[in-house]
Parts: C-alpha cells; sequence; structure tokens
C-alpha cells in the first residue's frame, strides 16, 4: 500500500490570511442612528457640526496597521473621508434626537460643535496564541453655545471596539471600526459635557 | 486505500509501525476541528444584551457593585512591532502567504499553516515583553498605590445614579446578591483589566500611551436576570510619553480616575436615560 503523509502534518494550529501583495483595499464604515438617551431629552436645538481630520499622516494612508512586518504594502482607505464619516455619523445621530444639525458654517445656529479627528484606525496584534483587533476613534470635541455665549471644552472623546480570537483572516476591518464610530457617537451623546453644552 | 473501501480490514502498515491513513485522516480532522474551536473562542467589546423599553422602570431599588479583577498593568512592549527575525510565526506565514495568497485571490482567503517551532519562538517572544511591561510597571508601584479604581468607581455610579432620580434607593454592595426581591436590581461593574496602553505601534515605538481600562457592566432584575450588558474598552483618548506618568507626581492618578468616573458616568447615562 502507498504510504500516505498528510502534507498538514506539520501541525495546524492557526488559520491566518497573509496577504503579500500590494494592493489598496477600500473600507464601507455603516452607522445607525440610536436616537435616544440624553441627547432626546434636551431641548430641540439648530447645531452646526464641524469637523476636522487632524490625524498622524501615517493613519491617514491606511486605516489598518498590522503589528509585525509581514511583507507586502497592503493599504486600507475608507470609502468617503474619516471627517465626512464622522460628521455624517453626528448629524444623523442628532437628527434622529430630534434636532436641526447643520453644515453651513454661515447658517444661524444655537449650538456650534467642533470634532478635530485625531485618530481613525483599526490595528491588529498577536501574541503566541491570540489575535487582537482593536479599532479606536479619538477626538478633541468643543462646543459654543450661541445663545448662552458659552463654550464647553475641548474634551476627549473615545469610541473603541477590541476583539481577541484564536485565530484571525485579514480583511477589511469594516465591522470593527463601525462599532469603533457607535462607541464613539454613543460616548459622546451620553457625555454630560456635551449635553451640557447643548442646553 | 480508504476508510469508504474497506473499513473493517486492518491497514497492513499498521504492524509495521507506518504511518497510517486514518491517522492522516483523523488528524486533518482534528486540525479543522481545532481551528473551529478557536475560532469559536472569541471575545469582543460591545452590547451583549440590549435594554428592553419598560425593563428599568420596573426596578425600584437598585445596588451597585463594583470589583477589579487585576492590578495595574502596562501593555507597551507587547505592542512593539515583531521583526520577522523575532517572529518566524510571522515568517512562516509570509512564505507561505506570499505563496499561496495569489492561488486562492479570487476563492477565498489564503490558509497559512505555522509549525510547532514557530509557536515556541512566538511564546519565548511574548513572555520576554511580558516581562519588560511587569518591570516598567513595576516603577509605577508607588504611584498606583494611591489610585483608589474600586471606590472612585463606586462613587461614581452612586452619584450619578442618584441624581438619576429613577430609583427609590441605590446602595452599594460588596457581595453579589444571589436572590432579588420582584422590585430590586443590581448593577454590576467588573473592571476586567485598567492601567496604560500603548495601542500601537507607532506609539509603543515612540513609548506613548495612554490610560483606559477593560470592564463589563450588567444590569440585573429580579431573580438576577440580565436586563442588559455591555462590555467596553474604554480610553481617555489622550496619548502621552510614558515618562510624563512617571515624572508628574499626580497625572496617571488624576488621569486613571478621571477616566474611571467618566466611564461609570457612561453607564450610568445608559440606565438613567434607558427607554
Amino acid at each position: 500500500m502507498k504510504r500516505f503523509n498528510c502534507p498538514l502534518v506539520p501541525i495546524l494550529l492557526f488559520t491566518v490570511m497573509v496577504s503579500g501583495c500590494d494592493t489598496s483595499t477600500p473600507v464601507a464604515i455603516h452607522f445607525e442612528p440610536n436616537g435616544n438617551g440624553p441627547l432626546a431629552s434636551v431641548r430641540a436645538s439648530t447645531i452646526l457640526v464641524q469637523v476636522e481630520d487632524q490625524r498622524p499622516s501615517a493613519e491617514r494612508d491606511s486605516v489598518y496597521q498590522i503589528a509585525a512586518d509581514i511583507g507586502g504594502t497592503q493599504t486600507f482607505y475608507t470609502k468617503k473621508p474619516v471627517p465626512v464619516i464622522v460628521q455624517e455619523a453626528l448629524l444623523s445621530e442628532l437628527s434622529k434626537c430630534g434636532h436641526r444639525p447643520v453644515t453651513d458654517p454661515n447658517a444661524p445656529v444655537d449650538v456650534r460643535v467642533r470634532i478635530v479627528v485625531e485618530r481613525f484606525k483599526a490595528f491588529l496584534s498577536t501574541t503566541a496564541f491570540t489575535y487582537t483587533l482593536e479599532a479606536q476613534i479619538d477626538a478633541e470635541v468643543s462646543l459654543t453655545n450661541a445663545t448662552k455665549k458659552t463654550t464647553i471644552g475641548p474634551f476627549h472623546i473615545s469610541g473603541n471596539y477590541q476583539r481577541k480570537s484564536k485565530s484571525h483572516q485579514v480583511y477589511p476591518p469594516e465591522k470593527e471600526l463601525s462599532a469603533a464610530l457607535a462607541e464613539f457617537v454613543h460616548n459622546l451623546a451620553f457625555d454630560s459635557r456635551f449635553v451640557e453644552g447643548l442646553q | 486505500m480508504s476508510l469508504s473501501s474497506n473499513k473493517l480490514a486492518l491497514p497492513e502498515t499498521w504492524s509495521k509501525g507506518a504511518a497510517s491513513p486514518i491517522f492522516a485522516e483523523i488528524r486533518v480532522v482534528l486540525a479543522v476541528l481545532g481551528i473551529a474551536i478557536f475560532a469559536g473562542c472569541d471575545t469582543d467589546t460591545g452590547t451583549k444584551k440590549v435594554m428592553q423599553p419598560g425593563a428599568v422602570s420596573k426596578i425600584d431599588d437598585l445596588t451597585v457593585q463594583v470589583s477589579v479583577d487585576r492590578d495595574f498593568s502596562l501593555t507597551l512592549a507587547a505592542a512593539k512591532p515583531r521583526s520577522l527575525k523575532e517572529v518566524p510565526l510571522t515568517f512562516t506565514a509570509v512564505r507561505l502567504g506570499s505563496l499561496v495568497s495569489p492561488l486562492l485571490s479570487d476563492s477565498g482567503p489564503p490558509v497559512v499553516v505555522v509549525s510547532p517551532k514557530s509557536i515556541a519562538a512566538a511564546k519565548e517572544w511574548d513572555a520576554q515583553h511580558a516581562a519588560e511591561d511587569a518591570r516598567r510597571a513595576e516603577a509605577f508601584r508607588s504611584k498606583v498605590a494611591e489610585i483608589r479604581i474600586q471606590s472612585t468607581a463606586e462613587n461614581a455610579l452612586m452619584d450619578a445614579l442618584q441624581a438619576a432620580r429613577r430609583f427609590q434607593t441605590v446602595t452599594t454592595v460588596s457581595v453579589p446578591q444571589r436572590a432579588s426581591p420582584a422590585c430590586t436590581g443590581t448593577l454590576w461593574v467588573r473592571i476586567e483589566n485598567w492601567g496604560l496602553y500603548a495601542d500601537s505601534r507607532e506609539n509603543a515605538v515612540l513609548d506613548q500611551v495612554q490610560v483606559g481600562l477593560n470592564a463589563t457592566a450588567v444590569l440585573m432584575g429580579a431573580g438576577g436576570k440580565r436586563i442588559w450588558e455591555h462590555a467596553d474598552y474604554f480610553t481617555s483618548g489622550i496619548h502621552r510619553p510614558i515618562t510624563e506618568y512617571g515624572s508628574s507626581p499626580d497625572l496617571l492618578k488624576n488621569e486613571m480616575e478621571e477616566t474611571t468616573r467618566r466611564y461609570c458616568a457612561t453607564v450610568a447615562n445608559e440606565i438613567r436615560y434607558a427607554p
């Protein structure tokens, strides 16, 4: 009988997808507004939302980084510019909470919200038996209440997503960055300083 | 010879100590099962149990319990990039990945096989960097001793929940309540990890960290039934060189306690504004 040696015998412990080629992969970010919480309890206002991008240049090139230098130069980019993604997410949340969000800086408004995005990225790191994928959104937020002539902030708000797994495949981190964006908007909408600035 | 063609006959080579096709197949099956089991061990942050409308309204009296699993931790060296020389696991993956991926690019993700030798090397790398982090964390011991994570969290939750005026009473407990009356709820906040995190290889290389915590908040109703559960990785969002935390006497304490208060305020608001 012909002896059969399985080519997978050297112990198949991990399944890892590694792409060694030079490609750019789009990442689609999804956001579903919640529409409840403190934002829905405060008086409806006209709110200007402005978002600036102050991320490090390395993070602008790719929103996904892998801890080990695995070769290749695969980059991941968002289909829309990151400031637009953050702006649209907050606009939809404010709108669902009953406010009138605007983006025209010349429009008469009750409150101006300025968000400076400092981080918008996913990061994959490994140990011998665990893969950790983190998605993080950090921003500095300030509010100017035109009615009350007060300014609150700047203060930091973060939205994170973290997943630990025993096996991993490299894919566009859409679910992870979308989850971090949802946490970011949630943490902002539930932050007492933000709510105070709108009142 | 295959299992299907001759299930009952003993393979001729067994008695001679050679590899059996049955064993080969079993090994492949075990490997696949192992991957499936590993894949099932995932843990992530986010909402585990969605709060149903009206669930919080049934609670008159709320007890708050905070537990802290671990002492201060530092994750800095562990986040540093692994060079190919340091991590044979990665090296193996690259070689096989670059070999396989063009073939499978149209039909699915490429699979990479990693040898036990690679795993051992990766474990050694992990151990070395964990030891380095533990050594550096020791330098913060005197500063960490002044940080009262549990009481800070308890006080922040109590203040926010009492101010919410949603419950008749809000009290803290140190021991989990096994059975609770119908109108009593329990908020359990479990802080699984807290300390300084590097979060990215750029930060790790620059020795930059931020304060943060991993925690799970669970709201339980009558009989310990879970009403809401949310796992968080909550950070300050302010990245600083680690030396700043060493040189400024109260910086670590202030930021850690502030981040804990912010996290607790978010949890309390979740309950306060529950539908």
